[in-house]
């Protein structure tokens, strides 16, 4: 039999946009100059460019209550409308250990009239650094938010909150840039390549028409 | 091992990129250093290898391992991830004398036709060594380390992805400079006498000292963000900056005085020969070993990669149960899915008509096709009932002269998209059943009364769309030898013989150019007796530039139904995808509230529209415009049908961007469907369905730039096919560079208007069509 089917409807809704003709080739000469280490170091450095911080980010408040101390972190600074990843770093108050065990929770709250809040369980698994907790919330709307972090270990208890402030989203054109302003790069590229390519061919032949001259003579 | 120290190690932030990225760097390097080894074993040894995966090894530690992980709440933690990127990692590359290897490496055409003119350039020789000028160098280190330790940059790069990026990429190209002319990676020459790195080293020395020191003996804390991080293993923040200092201290004189004390002792080593004799010779050495290799790129010209040829695959490939099997799994599952259709839910989401034919088999194609040929039709499930039909049916009928055009099959793909949109055949999984039933249907009615594969070539929607992108792929069926192909007496490979029928597309191999109609059955490969045709590898795109004589096609410059079936393609591509954003589905509803016209009619209409007139007249209109603009004396219609070729390439990124989309967001679905399939035939092993994974998958911030990037690369080759059919058309096309920019003009124009378009689309709110929401 099959397993209940949760109320459905089919989604319209809307989402947030989430050999050619051999032409004469110049003789390649092998450059001196460092110009394959350094597009090398412009291919691994851009390669390894990190589309968004996992967690960690910016301490927004610190708490020591019931023997736990309790840090609350929120990435992207500032955070903005959409994804954010909210994350929680447990240790003893007393010694500073790092407390694996304990079990957090997290509420976001808008501060405008009728806003749900978010509520959402942290947990290692959702975090790169592997002694903190993560969650990923997604935050509606720009404006004041507060943000309440709940950390249970047996009996002990320690709540951390911070007010923060949403901004609204990057507009896409900005934040999308780097993709936009890519062919433009390519094309201007191949362009000087090509500048490069016919000057080259060019002397080339000078010099050969210059030398039959010579010999001619 | 506790458990703190467990997870601490198992904090790593390794990315898919960065591992693609740094693993297709190291297999280039290998590559080269593979063929240089063989030339020269003497320069390029172990030692070369080891130290340049050894620098990839550090770059990753640095900026994936549990360093980067806790780089935000420790100095001292930042501090080993930045010593480990300008004392390691930049060292250890330069002593693998990365410059030829990596250049061999890359494909010749490529080593010589992309980067040969920059290298050859004097301008960027000249910056190259300006560059690597010890002078320059030590400056260009010294101030990039001061600049970002400053606390408002440091600060800036701890708050921010971008700058942290930015902040790690100057500190790699500062290192990767400061210790060229301490290493002097071959081939490159020393500008100064090797005594002079002693003083250049004790210098940067002493700036690491200064700067260090300011760390060590502060009294204040630098940085603000270190004294509100939580305290993980130090007392303080203090003592977290002065570890930090002192680490960078220590280690960084040990890396500076290393070099340094190795220069001094060669110095002092009395030489085994006259003075300046181990140089000449050295640079005699580096010219003849230059030579060498820039022979050897220049005379790189071996066979192309050929599938068929390559080992396991290749074997599997040319077994001829291998393509029967591979249309019986499919036959079966496309059974399946028509079941199903009928049978199961009438949800799409929940139902394998839904999700399986919109959601997996659209987005595999056109990745497939793009990625690796046209191998959909190879598995083509329709081929079944065709099969059937030559049995049953007479097929001796000819095909219709007059229907002997790719027009036909372009005004059913027109047909389908409207009904794909007005009928919401997404949607409908007992629709998708019955267009799958009509689809076999045509096929066994066609090809079971005319000869050939009429329906292929000349009907199928699917295999025009599939014949129009495969010219973009990188593997090609076609002869290994034309030579072999002169002496054959046979021509099985069109005619076919006892044991192996012949191309049914009337492809004759030696004349065959490009993927237009190949349907890789491997019919001539398994029919050739020399075996003498390969799956080879090709540039991808190059055979759009080309107007060459091909068999059963003719020349494309005068096949006007080509170039209208490519335009319905392109033109669908946007179609297709805007049609399912919130702005064009609600001024189509605005459309019909306002005209009286039900939405159906509207959609058809607008389709229609964009698909067949808007194309032919702005197509039309560039090639007039570039006409006149360079005085081209080829005519009109040679003009516009190779150009429109050229505009495959972008609609090709728009289908893939769109159906990849779809793939990422509403892929889930397909485990609850198979489980609730395989649940509905008794089998309960797959367990219940999970429906929470049909629901759509949110963007984690890698889709759209993912997908920018496919248009980014539709857009860069329609150009370069442009330009390429620019120059191919010679003097009848443009007389001189300026006309030829003439020429190119409207048609850059388009693209970039296409490309805009795309862009827009993608950057609207979509329709989630084949998953689902709860609510």
């Amino acid at each position: 039999m099959n397993a209940p089917i949760p109320a459905l409807r089919l989604a319209k809704a809307p989402v947030a946009p989430l050999r050619l003709a051999r032409a004469p080739v110049a003789p390649l000469r092998l450059a001196r100059a460092p110009f394959s280490a350094l597009l090398l170091a412009a291919v691994v450095t851009a390669a390894t460019a990190r589309a968004a911080r996992a967690d960690g980010g910016l301490v927004r408040a610190s708490s020591a209550r019931s023997g736990l101390l309790v840090t609350l972190f929120t990435t992207p600074t500032p955070l903005r409308t959409g994804p954010a990843d909210v994350s929680v770093l447990v240790q003893d108050a007393a010694t500073r250990a790092t407390l694996l065990d304990a079990q957090v929770t997290v509420r976001v709250s808008a501060q405008h009239e009728g806003a749900l809040p978010l509520t959402a369980r942290l947990d290692r698994a959702s975090a790169a650094n592997k002694l903190l907790q993560a969650a990923t919330v997604v935050l509606p709307v720009p404006g004041p938010y507060r943000i309440v972090a709940e950390a249970r270990r047996g009996v002990a208890r320690a709540v951390v909150a911070a007010d923060v402030t949403v901004e609204p989203p990057i507009p896409p054109l900005l934040a999308l840039w780097p993709y936009l302003a890519l062919p433009p790069a390519v094309v201007g590229i191949f362009l000087v390549q090509q500048w490069l390519r016919n000057r080259s061919l060019g002397t080339a032949r000078g010099s050969s028409a210059a030398a039959r001259r010579g010999g001619t003579s | 091992m506790s458990t703190v120290t467990e997870a601490t190690l198992a904090s790593f932030t390794l990315r898919p990129w960065t591992l693609a990225a740094l693993t297709l760097t190291a297999l280039v390097y290998a590559r080269g250093w593979r063929a240089l080894r063989a030339q020269m074993p003497e320069r390029f040894g172990t030692r070369q290898l080891a130290s340049f995966l050894g620098g990839l090894a550090a770059l990753l530690l640095a900026i994936a391992s549990p360093l980067d992980a806790f780089a935000s709440l420790l100095l001292t933690v930042h501090m080993v991830q930045h010593l480990l990127l300008t004392m390691i990692a930049a060292p250890l590359l330069l002593l693998g004398a990365p410059q030829i290897p990596l250049l061999r490496g890359l494909p010749a055409p490529v080593a010589r036709a992309v980067f040969g003119p920059f290298l050859a350039s004097p301008e960027m020789r000249a910056v190259g060594r300006t560059l690597t000028h010890p002078v320059v160098t030590l400056i260009v280190f010294v101030s990039t380390t001061t600049a970002w330790h400053l606390p408002a940059l440091y600060e800036l790069a701890l708050r921010s992805d971008g700058w942290h990026f930015l902040e790690h990429a100057c500190f790699l190209v500062a290192a990767l400079l400061f210790w060229w002319p301490v290493i002097v990676p071959w081939p490159s020459a020393a500008q100064w006498p090797r005594w002079a790195m002693l003083p250049y080293l004790l210098a940067a020395d002493v700036a690491n000292t200064a700067l260090s020191a300011l760390f060590s003996f502060s009294e204040a804390v630098l940085y603000p963000t270190y004294e509100r991080a939580p305290r993980l293993w130090t007392s303080s923040a203090l003592a977290d900056q002065s570890a930090a200092g002192a680490l960078m201290w220590v280690l960084s004189s040990i890396f500076f005085l290393i070099p340094a004390a190795t220069i001094a002792i060669r110095l002092l080593t009395p030489p085994l020969a006259r003075p300046g004799a181990a140089r000449d010779e050295w640079r005699l050495a580096a010219e003849r070993a230059l030579a060498t290799a820039r022979a050897a790129v220049l005379r790189r010209q071996g066979r192309p990669f050929d599938l068929l040829a390559a080992p396991f695959v290749g074997r599997w490939l040319r077994r001829p149960g291998f393509v029967r099997a591979l249309r019986a799994a499919t036959f079966a599952l496309a059974t399946l899915i028509v079941v199903d259709g009928f049978l199961g839910p009438s949800m799409a989401p929940m139902n394998l008509a839904g999700v399986l034919p919109w959601t997996w088999v659209r987005g595999l194609l056109v990745v497939g096709l793009l990625a690796a040929g046209n191998w959909f039709c190879m598995a083509c499930p329709f081929l079944v009932p065709r099969e059937l039909g030559r049995r049953f049916l007479p097929a001796r009928l000819h095909w219709p002269r007059v229907l002997r055009s790719k027009l036909v099959a372009a005004a059913l793909i027109v047909a389908y998209l409207c009904a794909y949109e007005a009928a919401g055949l997404w949607d409908s999984p007992l629709a998708t059943a019955w267009v799958l039933i009509g689809y076999a249907g045509a096929a066994f009615a066609v090809d079971g009364l005319f000869r050939g594969a009429t329906f292929c070539k000349w009907l199928c929607p699917i295999g025009q769309f599939d014949f129009v992108l495969s010219t973009l792929s990188p593997l090609e069926v076609r002869v290994r030898n034309l030579t072999t192909c002169a002496t054959c007496t046979t021509h099985d490979c069109i005619r076919g013989n006892a044991a192996q029928r012949g191309c049914e597309l009337e492809l004759y191999l030696p004349r065959k150019q490009g993927n237009l109609d190949c349907t890789f059955c491997l019919d001539c490969v398994h029919a050739c007796p020399h075996d003498n045709v390969g799956i080879l590898a090709v540039t991808p795109a190059a055979d759009l530039a080309r107007d060459v004589r091909r068999s059963s096609l003719g020349r494309l410059s005068r096949r006007t139904d080509v170039a209208v079936l490519a335009l319905v393609l392109v033109f669908g591509a946007f179609a297709n995808a805007a049609a399912m954003t919130a702005p064009v589905a609600g001024w189509m509803d605005a459309w019909s509230d306002a005209s009286g016209l039900s939405r159906a009619t509207v959609t058809i209409a607008t389709l229609v529209l964009a698909l067949v007139p808007l194309p032919l007249a702005v197509v039309l209109g560039c090639t007039l415009l570039g006409r006149a603009l360079s005085g081209a004396r080829a005519g009109v219609r040679e003009l516009f049908c190779r150009y429109a070729l050229a505009l495959v390439p972008l609609g090709a990124g728009m289908w893939t961007a769109h159906l990849v989309f779809h793939l990422v967001t509403g892929g889930g679905a397909l485990l609850p469907v198979v489980q609730r399939a395989a649940s509905d035939l008794g089998v309960t092993l797959l367990g219940a369905p999970s429906w929470d994974m049909a629901t759509p998958m949110p963007d984690h911030g890698w889709l759209l730039p993912t997908l920018l990037l496919i248009l980014d690369a539709g857009l860069l080759l329609t150009l370069w096919v442009a330009w390429r059919v620019t120059l191919d058309g010679g003097e009848a096309y443009a007389s001189s560079p300026a006309r030829g920019a003439g020429l190119l003009l409207p048609w850059s124009g388009l693209a970039c208007a296409l490309w805009l378009a795309a862009v827009w689309i993608l950057l609207q709110p979509m329709e989630m069509r084949g998953a689902m929401v709860h609510g």
